[in-house]
Formats: structure tokens, sequence, C-alpha cells
């Protein structure tokens, strides 16, 4: 009766220092989360405050080019404030505004102080029912380490990292970008240069309307304008002047308005693009304009030249060609090189004509050409072979596999299809393993009784003299001569016919 | 005396009885302190306990010390290859009778004792092998067609060579999840080699003497199973468990990629025990979630079961472990 009514005493004592433990507790982890909250928000802030005097720059930027209108220095330093402060806000109280329950703060303390769970043990134990006398001992012992904890000053903010880095990193950046708008902003717009060059070359065109041949109804005066109004002209897409001047190489004609979709200041540059298009077609129609010295056109024309349009198609390779470029030489590629070669042709080889052998020669023509590059012709060196095919198949179904020969791979000696554990670093346990669960093992055993037939034995007259001969012929006690007489008759006399000549 | 006083007084009695039978042992048995202490916590548990070390570490030495200062019958069985199941349950075999006829008798095998060391276990095959199943979880054997219930304490100790793996038997999951604990035993510290050497090779042996019995260490489990566990510990243990199992809602990626088969409820229980033991060590009277996350490894990394891609990639038990303990955070503890 004393040890309940002590135990109950303890209980409510408990139950008061568990309370004041979670009230502290709960203001400590509002207040350390509002402010790593706020910490991470100012972080944060300081991030997205330069949106705003970057978004300045790029108006001021537009406002030098094209002749916007900017916001003024004022308008950017209080939008960035109210960035950086609304950032640090919302976040903070976000994070401020999150409750925790009463075991996740009892937890907490307990975690904080080395507690081992003492205080959200002695929590649950205190609303059971029926408590053994352990509930009660873990009770009791939790009693001491309240009171320890109520006492304990308790700081749950997690955030460490120091803010002072984002702040003196953000600040220069946004007031180099605030003075770098203001100073673009500040800056005579070249916009407004070009407008009054333009109106400058207009009041010269009026005030010599007689100068030499140059009219402002004259097209090239309608070509000069266009030219300062756009300094960097986008170059013609070629499909848009291929069709529009049929023969480009005339030099008048360069001095003739484009027609079509092209604009009369892009005559020149679509000019040299439909020739260039047009040489693709008809070699001998070449301008000086469609020689681009690069590598690309230089591989076409390489390609032009093997194979010109009107130019017979080649021969077709010999069927042994064929075959030992698909079958026993390794790959398509090397097989000349290769020195382990094999006239064997497997009747599943097809030559078909499809554009695998364009691709082969381009790749075959891409590979001369790199080894030109390299300076001459390269050995056959290791890094340089073509990755063994694990295909063993030798065609895809009628199509020929040009780089498979069987063998499982280019001059190479046929991979083995072995498991996992042959391959050498994966390490597999050197252990024998027994065969659990191995299953049964069914035997079939079939008995079968010997019985008896009733057949009726022959009667002894029935049975007649013996017809033919019994037993081996007998030995022949010839004399040699005689003997190669008979060995030669049945030798004839067994030999197969022979076919009527 | 109150019910207060009397866990109280339960739970020192624990302290004390731990503490002298481990300074007992440490008498014949240099160094490997965790070692002792896990045999220890598992005996205490009521559990089974495998013992992983290459030969010379002193497993068989630990164990039969622990015989000796806890005064319990004591039993070696070396498993071998061509050893049959009736070697380590027993048989019927036949003796003279009185009236001068022969009859048959039960001749129990080494499995009937309070503490069996069954040495390099895996090299048996797994028929006898599960000899030891029905001992280890009901603490009976069936021979012959009778029944015999073991003496309580009942443990069962294994060693297994984890280097000379060549015509071993891997051990199976139904017996692998009967180990409470596995523990490795390492080699000694360099400070430990002088006294092991002083020990082994004077004149005199160390002569153990019993500091404890068969009957204190059943009383004092059932004082280990009295401890409670809160819920939000509770909890924390079965997240661990799950954490293990590929596909869990818990499970990390680790887990996901390279295990193929995780802890099962036993490991729970496992945790749950030895966490009892760990919190009446720890002098407090419920459990907690560090408990159960320093019986974690002990208690769970023989439990899970690597994929392919995990040995090929050498994960071990341990780091899968490692893993979900860093991924699984207390249940009731705010973010």
């Amino acid at each position: 009766m004393m040890g309940e009514r002590e135990a109950l005493t303890d209980g409510r004592a408990l139950g008061q220092a568990l309370d004041s433990i979670e009230h502290r507790a709960g203001v400590a982890l509002r207040r350390a989360r509002l402010r790593d909250g706020f910490r991470k928000g100012a972080r944060l802030g300081a991030s997205f405050a330069l949106v705003v005097p970057g978004i300045g720059v790029v108006l001021a930027l537009l406002s030098h080019f094209e002749g916007f209108g900017a916001p003024g220095l004022l308008p950017m330093v209080v939008a960035t404030v109210l960035v950086f402060a609304l950032t640090v806000l919302l976040v903070g109280l976000a994070a401020g505004l999150q409750r925790a329950s009463r075991k996740g703060l009892l937890g907490l303390v307990d975690d904080r102080l080395g507690l081992a769970d003492r205080l959200v043990a002695a929590d649950e134990f205190r609303a059971l029912p029926l408590r053994g006398p352990f509930h009660e001992a873990a009770m009791r012992d939790a009693t001491g380490v309240a009171d320890q904890a109520s006492r304990a000053s308790l700081d749950f903010s997690k955030d460490t990292e120091p803010l002072k880095p984002h702040i003196v990193r953000a600040v220069p950046i946004a007031g180099a970008l605030l003075a770098a708008a203001v100073l673009l902003r500040g800056a005579p717009t070249e916009g407004a240069s070009y407008r009054r060059q333009s109106d400058a070359f207009s009041r010269v065109a009026r005030a010599e309307p007689a100068a030499d041949d140059l009219t402002p109804e004259s097209p090239l005066a309608a070509t000069i304008a266009p030219v300062m109004a756009q300094p960097a002209p986008p170059k013609a897409p070629a499909g848009q002047t291929s069709g529009s001047a049929p023969e480009p190489t005339d030099l008048d004609s360069q001095e003739k308005p484009s027609a079509g979709k092209a604009s009369p200041g892009k005559g020149g540059t679509a000019k040299g693009a439909s020739g260039a298009s047009q040489a693709r077609g008809a070699p001998t129609g070449q301008t000086p304009e469609a020689k681009e010295p690069s590598k690309p056109k230089k591989t076409e024309a390489k390609r032009r030249e093997a194979k010109p349009v009107d130019a017979p198609q080649p021969e077709k390779k010999t069927e042994e060609e064929d075959s030992g470029s698909t079958a026993g030489k390794g790959s398509s590629k090397g097989s000349n090189k290769n020195p382990v070669t094999s006239s064997w042709k497997s009747r599943d080889q097809v030559s078909s004509d499809d554009n695998a052998e364009v691709e082969d020669d381009s790749e075959s023509e891409d590979e001369d050409e790199e080894q030109e590059n390299r300076g001459g012709v390269q050995p056959s060196m290791r890094d340089r072979r073509p990755p063994a095919s694990r295909d063993l198949q030798i065609s895809f179904g009628n199509r020929a596999n040009p780089d498979a020969n069987g063998r499982g791979g280019p001059s190479q000696p046929k991979k083995s299809r072995g498991v996992a554990s042959l391959v050498l670093g994966v390490p597999i346990p050197d252990r024998v393993k027994g065969r659990p669960g191995a299953g049964r093992t069914k035997i079939t055993q079939e008995r079968v009784e010997p019985e008896a037939e009733d057949a009726p034995a022959p009667a002894i007259e029935e049975r007649g003299a013996r017809g033919g001969p019994s037993g081996g012929p007998p030995p022949l006690d010839l004399d040699p001569l005689t003997r190669a007489i008979v060995r030669t008759y049945f030798q004839r006399a067994k030999a197969p016919a022979r076919p009527p000549q | 005396m109150t019910d207060q006083q009397s866990a109280e007084a339960a739970a020192q009695s624990f302290r004390d009885t731990f503490e002298s039978v481990r300074a007992e042992v440490a008498r014949a048995m240099v160094g490997q302190e965790q070692v002792i202490r896990g045999v220890l916590t598992a005996l205490f548990a009521g559990g089974h306990v495998l013992l992983e070390g290459v030969p010379g570490l002193g497993k068989t030495l630990l164990v039969r010390s622990l015989g000796e200062a806890l005064d319990l019958s004591f039993s070696r069985i070396q498993f071998t290859p061509d050893m049959m199941p009736a070697d380590v349950s027993g048989a019927q075999v036949l003796v003279d009778g009185d009236d001068g006829g022969t009859k048959l008798v039960f001749q129990p095998g080494p499995i009937v004792a309070n503490l069996v060391l069954a040495d390099e276990i895996n090299r048996a095959t797994p028929k006898t092998q599960s000899a030891l199943l029905e001992a280890m979880q009901e603490k009976q054997v069936t021979a012959g067609g009778k029944t015999i219930q073991l003496e309580s304490p009942f443990c069962v100790m294994a060693t297994q060579n984890p280097v000379e793996q060549e015509g071993t038997y891997p051990l199976p999951e139904a017996q692998m999840d009967r180990f409470l604990f596995k523990i490795l035993v390492g080699y000694p510290k360099e400070s430990d080699y002088a006294e092991i050497l002083g020990r082994t090779t004077g004149e005199e042996e160390a002569q153990l003497k019993p500091v404890s019995s068969g009957s204190d260490v059943v009383s004092l489990r059932q004082t280990v199973r009295s401890v409670p566990v809160p819920k939000a510990v509770q909890d924390y243990a079965v997240r661990l468990v799950m954490a293990t199992q590929p596909g869990s809602d818990y499970a990390p990626n680790l887990v996901n990629q390279y295990v193929s088969l995780g802890a099962s409820p036993r490991g729970a229980q496992a945790l749950l025990l030895a966490g009892k033991v760990l919190a009446l060590l720890g002098g407090r009277f419920a459990v907690s979630c560090d408990d159960v996350a320093a019986a974690a490894k002990d208690a769970l990394r023989h439990r899970v079961q690597l994929s392919f891609a995990g040995q090929a990639e050498g994960i071990t038990g341990d780091a899968v472990v490692a893993e979900v303990l860093k991924s699984i955070d207390k249940p009731h503890v705010p973010a």
C-alpha cells in the first residue's frame, strides 16, 4: 500500500516534470526551427536576390541595343531587398510553424542529453493501466533524470553552417550587377546612334539625287540600306535559295536583285549557297564559292569522285570477293588485311543489293582518310581492330552478317560460352554446395512374370528334308591353281554390275 | 521489499553475475572483450551463438571456459563430412539386459548438455546440421521414436572458419536464423600477445572456478525477459529488420540492389532480447533505441543473404547492417 502511494506520488511528480520538459522543449524547438529557418531563408534569399539585379542588367542591355526602356536604380534596389526579405520570412515561418508531438519532444530531449530514451519510456509506462516492477523501476529511474533534464539548457538548433560567407558573397555581386545595370542604362544606346546614322543617310540621299546613277530607287541603294540596318545578317538557308538562281556562276547576275524568298540584301550569300547546292547536282558547274575547304566537303567531293552521278555503277564484286568479305575473313572492313582468311562460304550467304554496301564504302573511305591524316597506312594494331563480335551466326536470315564469320569474332579464337565464374575478377565463393532439396528420383520398376505359351509341337512326319545348305561351305581342299581360278570366278560374280556404256 | 526494489535488485544481481562470469572467463581468455561480452549477452538472452574466426583465436577455449565458469555440462562435437545425425542426437543401441538377453537402450548424443560446442559446423552435411534444428529451437531431441527434453539452460555455440570454404556446406538459412548472434572473432591486439604467450607457454594453466550455476542463468534469463520495451523502441527494431528486406518501405538502395533475402521476425526478436540485456547492463530498466542499434550487427549480419551481385561486389552483411542503421532514424524523434 505504501509502495503504491509512493509510486503514485512519483508518477505525478514525474508527470509534472515531463510536462515541464515538454513545454521547455517545445519552446526551444520552435525557436531553433525559426532560427534555422531564417538562416536557411537568408542563404536562399541571398541567392534569389541576385536574380533582380541580373534581370536589371539584361533589361539595361536590351535598352542599350534595342532602345527599350530600363528600370531605374531605386526600383531595382527595392525589389532586391524585397525578394531577400520575403524569402527569409517565408522559409523561416514555414520551418517555425511545424509542430512536434509530446513523444517527439521528449525523444528529442532524450537524444540531446544522452538519456537513452528514459523520458519516452517513462511517459509511456506512466499511461499504462497495469505496470510491472520494471515499469515502476523505469519510471523511478526517469524521475531522477527528468529533474536533471528540466534544468538543462536545451538547444535543438542543427544549422551550424556559417551564414556570413553567403551574405558577404551575395552583397558585392548584387552591387556589381546593379552598378552595371546603371552604367549600361546611362551610356548612349546603339539603337539611337543607328537611328541618327540612318537619318543622316536618308538626308544625303535626298540632297544628292543626281549623283552618279545612285538614285534612291536604284537597286543598289535599296541594297545598302538594309545592310546597314542589319550589321550581322544571318546566313540564308540553302533550301530557300537553291531553286532561285539557275546559273549562279555568271558574275553579272550577282548584281541582279534576287528573286524569291531571299531579301535583296542577302543576294550575295544566297547566291553562294545556291551555287553550292547546284554543284552537288552537277560537278561541272561548280563555282569558286562552292569549293569550301572544310573536311566534310572534302569527303563528299571524294565520294563524288569515286561515284559520280552520271558515271556508270561500279562493277559488282565477284563471288569470291563477296565470300571473302563476309565469311571466313573476319570483318568486312579488315578482310583484306587479315592474314587468316578462309574460302569457306555458307549456303545462307546471299549477296544483296542494299544500302549496307554503300555504308561500308563510306566507312572505308573515312578510314582511308583517317589513315592519311595519321600519315599513311597504319599497321593493324590491337587498339584499332574492330571489337570482337559475339555473334556466332554468319548471316541474318538472307542477309550476310559482315561482322560474323562463325568463329565468334574477327580473326580471333572462338569465344567460349562460359559462365560468369570463368571471368577473372568475379570472386566466387570457393566452396562445394550441398544439394538441399534436390528433389525426388522416380524409379519405375516393372516386374513381369514369365508365362508359358501353349504351342503344339509339329508331328515328326510333317517335317520335310532340309532344303538349303546348312552351315558354312565346307573347306575346299584345292590346289593353288584351282583355288585362284575359283577365287577369280567368285570375285567376278560378286562384283557390282557396271552400268551399260 | 516492493516490486520496484525487487526489480532493481534483480537488475543489480544480473549485472553482478554477468560481470563475475565475464571476469572469470577473462582469466583464461586474454583480450577479446567484445567477443566475451557478446557470447554472454546471447547466453543470458537465451539464444545460440555462431562464432566465426580463423583457427587459433580461442573460440573453443572461450566456450569451454564459459562452461567451467558457469558450472554447466559441456560437450564438444567436431563436425566432419561423414558425420551422421545420430552422432549428434544419439541412437538406440543394443545392450545386455539383466535377464541375459539384449534390449534397445537410447544412448544420448553429445547434444544433450548445457553448453554444446559445435566445432566447424559447416563441415558436416546439411542432413547432420539439421539434427541441431530441433534442439536449438524446441530444446528437445527426437531419436528412435523418443523425445528428450534438453536441460535448461541449453546453448549451442558453433564455430566456423571463414577462410577454408572448400569442402564445406554453408549453413542453411533455417539454421542460420536460429542463431541469436553471429560474432566475428578477430585477431588479438598487440598488447594481448604477451599475456597470451605468458599464460599458454608457462608452467601453470589458469584453473577456473564456477562463479554461477545453470539455475542462476535460468533465473537471470527470466529477469532479462521482464525488461519492458517502449513502443517507439519496438517500432525502431521492426523498421531495422524490415529495412534489411529488399523491396520493403524502409529498405535503402544498397539492400534493394545487393540483398536477396532479409531478416525474418526472429531478427526482431533477437534485437529486442539482446537490447534487454544491454539495457540491464547499462543500468536501465527499459530498452532504448541505442541498445537495439548496438545489438544490430551481431543480430542481423547472418540473417542477410546477399545476392550474386552483392557477393561479386564484395558487399558484406556488416556493410548492409551499417547502411540500414544509417538510413533508419529513431521513429519518435522529429527530424
